[in-house]
């Protein structure tokens, strides 16, 4: 079992790792989260389905991520709002960024606008998948998907010359 | 002989004996379209296809072709190297796929834009472009499959238009307009 | 129709379009369904716009890497099930824990020997000696005709990458708007965010 656990480290750390990054924006926090959601897979490894670890352990970080988040102080969540706009979207721009400044963007969506695009998007994760990390139904899932997508692209228009 | 020996006098041969192509990566590694891919041997085992052509090469063969050929011959004078290893996968992807991401990741924080990608279960294909004031300097493409994988890194000065038009000279179909 | 009517049903037939574009561009429309919005847009250029712009973002946000989780996650990641068993047995208040966890705080094994720092020591020195001795000279007509192969065979594994990115684009938002769409990417990379020409040509 350990060394299904090692695979299952080595094919979704990076995912979990990158979602947890998007959402608390604190690399020290994040990597607390990850190790947080690692360990609750290695605890629950003989209750969960083998096919569906990838969504399981992408749900439980995220969940993870959210707590942490309802924990902070509110100021702490608008500082680093600030900071995320300080940053972007015209500084990206006018720099010819267009990646790191979709970074930027995406990390000032709300939820769970940020974690779909996030997973669907940039992981490239199925609808399926998504919808079970995320707890919602297929069709939320396109609907908040299809509303994250129009405004980054509106964001993107505006900066566009 | 001490033990330790015999297999120094063996790394130093082969080191002599690889010296031409180690000569050109190194040449080629000081340049910023240069990428490093690292390696996928101790998974793979050694590469079906490795190839890696210097700008001595590229440049004598770009004045082999002037006389006959001066628009490829002006084309390839811009290349500075050709680097490409392609490794048989045999289904094992996800090795090469974690390989794909760290370049990826690396290429992005180097400044290397996208062109263009594709995502699928099966097949991952993506294609890198860096630019600076003075054009392109490089030509980066990646290709996961069930077959294999690819990793290639083309140097040097060259308008992507025009390299559809270098290709064709040697006999591959191909048109990137 | 007063302007406010007109406006309104703009604004619902691009929140109708905004929808058929998401479902095309994640394989979500029906052959049919995919095919209609095609031919729409070959003679709609601002449906077409929003198509181009639409797949321009989702292959921009497809190319954004996932983010290497650094080595010390790594690291800890792999130790959880020896520490989470350590903590099992201890937790039962068995010795067999404490032994468990000395075991595996126990130093890794010594890589460094003073033997083999020669032996990679040495090898640079005989390169360097090597290369002063050949210098630089002339291919041979078979070393250049080894290139010229080599050369090739490169060429076709990016025409076999770029022919895959074709049919992607082809399958994704049909094979009218391919070409625009290839010519606004390297344009894009060239121009950077100035998209606006090439897309209205």
């Amino acid at each position: 079992m350990s060394r299904e656990y090692q695979q299952w480290v080595r094919a979704y750390q990076d995912q979990a790792w990158s979602l947890a990054r998007y959402l608390l924006k604190d690399a020290s926090e994040a990597e607390d989260a990850t190790q947080e959601a690692f360990i609750k897979l290695w605890n629950h490894r003989d209750d969960i389905d083998p096919e569906r670890i990838k969504p399981w352990l992408m749900k439980v970080t995220r969940n993870t991520c959210l707590d942490r988040l309802r924990r902070r102080k509110p100021e702490t969540e608008l500082t680093e709002v600030q900071a995320v706009e300080e940053h972007g979207p015209m500084a990206g721009a006018q720099q010819g960024e267009l990646g790191r400044w979709l970074q930027r963007a995406i990390q000032g969506l709300k939820e769970p606008y940020r974690t779909l695009v996030v997973l669907r998007d940039i992981q490239q994760h199925s609808y399926e998948e998504v919808a079970n990390a995320t707890e919602l139904t297929l069709t939320q899932v396109k609907v908040y998907l299809h509303r994250a997508r129009k405004q980054l692209r509106e964001q993107l228009a505006e900066v566009r010359p | 002989m001490k033990r330790w020996i015999k297999p120094v006098i063996t790394a130093a041969l082969a080191a002599c004996l690889a010296l031409p192509a180690a000569a050109q990566e190194d040449e080629l590694k000081a340049l910023p379209g240069y990428v490093d891919f690292g390696s996928l041997e101790a998974v793979y085992g050694e590469p079906k296809v490795m190839v890696n052509i210097g700008g001595m090469l590229l440049n004598f063969m770009s004045k082999a072709a002037g006389a006959e050929d001066p628009e490829t011959a002006q084309l390839m004078e811009g290349l500075k190297g050709v680097r490409i290893n392609v490794y048989e996968t045999g289904g094992e992807l996800l090795p090469a796929m974690d390989q794909l991401q760290d370049v990826k990741s690396m290429l992005s924080s180097q400044n290397w834009e996208p062109i263009v990608q594709v995502n699928e279960d099966d097949e991952n294909v993506q294609i890198f472009i860096k630019l600076d004031g003075e054009g392109v300097q490089g030509l980066t493409v990646m290709a996961v499959n069930d077959e294999e994988a690819v990793f290639m890194n083309i140097l040097g000065n060259m308008d992507p238009e025009k390299l559809g038009q270098v290709m064709d000279k040697f006999d591959v179909d191909m048109d990137m307009n | 129709m007063s302007n406010k009517e007109s406006h309104d049903t703009n604004r619902l037939d691009m929140d109708e379009w905004e929808a058929q574009i998401n479902a095309l561009l994640d394989g979500e429309l029906d052959e049919a369904g995919a095919d209609a919005l095609k031919a729409q847009a070959e003679a709609d250029r601002q449906l077409a716009r929003a198509i181009i712009e639409a797949y321009q973002l989702q292959q921009v946000m497809a190319a954004i890497p996932v983010e290497r989780a650094p080595e010390s996650l790594r690291e800890k990641l792999q130790r959880i099930p020896a520490e989470q068993e350590s903590l099992r047995l201890a937790a039962a208040g068995g010795s067999a824990g404490r032994h468990a966890a000395r075991q595996h705080a126990a130093p890794g094994r010594r890589w460094f020997e003073p033997r083999w720092a020669m032996a990679l020591a040495a090898v640079p020195l005989v390169v360097v000696f090597g290369m002063q001795l050949s210098g630089p000279r002339e291919p041979s007509a078979a070393e250049l005709a080894q290139a010229r192969q080599d050369l090739a065979v490169a060429f076709n594994y990016l025409a076999k990458a770029s022919r895959a990115t074709e049919r992607e684009i082809e399958h994704t938002i049909g094979v009218g708007m391919r070409d625009p769409v290839q010519k606004n990417t390297v344009r894009t990379l060239v121009d950077q965010l100035d998209l606006n020409e090439e897309r209205e040509s």
